[in-house]
């Protein structure tokens, strides 16, 4: 009688525990895939949504260009107005990063930098914080960089966002910085013939 | 005695193979779950860079061309997403500088069943996706 108790424990045991294991090892695999590729969503999202709004941001101003484009070679690019800029720079974020809730926690605007080449000056607009305070500087062309390290050479801007993501595990936030330089550049009509 | 333990033997078999039985069935209930979520990340994914796309189209054209429409619409179609609206959108050219806008809604089946057909319909979900963008014209 001994025997038959002594069997019947022995056999599926170990199934059981195969189960529960294999199970687990998944649910855990699985979990860690999800998180991974949530992670990686945002941050082709941010990084996108980065790119896009700065290229937003960067409006030549169209009538200096080809005023200068008669008497200077190269002609000159600034921007049509460095405040608007700033300004559809951050109404881009807002909207892209609207359509993403769940996504960005405490989304602030750290820093946009506008820098403005003309002949051997480049004149460096600085708009730091959500509010946007303004400040102008000036420095010499192959001197200035950007904060990412790139030399100024062209009419450019720079942008950083601060947000926090998520943690799976705690939900506790996590800070992340990005950032971006584009430079601006026109396509004369010729060049898109 | 014998007849008892010989007895108990193809029972033991019986219990293993429905413990694999229900682990197999299990397993492939995660599976199913997995491929379905991932799946629908995708789709959003594949949603967002062909609505980026055309965005930059816009950019260098100034508005939403008409075969431009027409390539976003088969796109998102392909991406999954049905009643497509581009309400809102710039439609007529616009001046250097000035605000484009692109906006699509459109449904989405969020179906962690998407593949087994007849049966999808049980998990069916539809949910409304908005994909609200703005640039300026660069034309």
């Amino acid at each position: 009688m001994d025997m038959i108790f002594k069997k019947k424990k022995a056999s599926a045991a170990p199934g059981y525990i195969m189960m529960f294991a294999v199970v687990l090892i998944f649910t855990i695999v699985v979990l860690y895939l999800a998180s991974m590729a949530r992670l990686m969503t945002h941050q082709h999202h941010i990084d996108d949504t980065l790119a896009d709004s700065v290229l937003a941001s960067l409006v030549a101003d169209d009538t200096h260009y080809f005023g200068t484009d008669e008497i200077e070679n190269p002609p000159t690019v600034r921007f049509a107005n460095v405040s608007n800029s700033f300004n559809l720079y951050k109404e881009c974020m807002d909207a892209a990063i609207s359509e993403a809730p769940g996504f960005y926690y405490n989304l602030k605007y750290d820093e946009f930098i506008c820098y403005e080449v003309e002949d051997d000056t480049v004149k460096i607009t600085t708009f730091t914080g959500p509010g946007g305070s303004k400040s102008v500087s000036t420095g010499r062309l192959g001197s200035v960089k950007s904060p990412k390290g790139n030399i100024v050479r062209k009419t450019s801007a720079y942008a950083r966002v601060r947000f926090d993501i998520k943690n799976v595990i705690d939900g506790s936030y996590i800070t992340k910085t990005k950032d971006i330089y584009c430079t601006l550049e026109i396509n004369k009509k010729e060049e898109l013939i | 005695m014998r007849r008892l333990i010989n007895k108990k033997k193809p029972a033991t078999m019986v219990e293993n193979m429905i413990v694999m039985m229900l682990n197999m069935v299990i397993l492939c209930a995660l599976l199913v779950i997995v491929f379905g979520a991932f799946s629908g990340i995708s789709d959003r994914w594949e949603q967002r860079q062909a609505v980026r796309e055309t965005m930059l189209l816009m950019e260098t054209e100034g508005y939403l061309k008409p075969s431009d429409r027409a390539n976003l619409i088969t796109e998102l179609e392909n991406d999954g997403l049905s009643n497509i609206s581009l309400t809102g959108t710039t439609m007529r050219e616009v001046n250097y500088g000035d605000r484009i806008y692109l906006k699509v809604t459109g449904t989405y089946d969020d179906n962690v069943l998407a593949f087994a057909g007849g049966i999808s319909k049980v998990a069916s979900h539809p949910t409304t996706i908005t994909i609200n963008r703005q640039t300026t014209a660069k034309q």
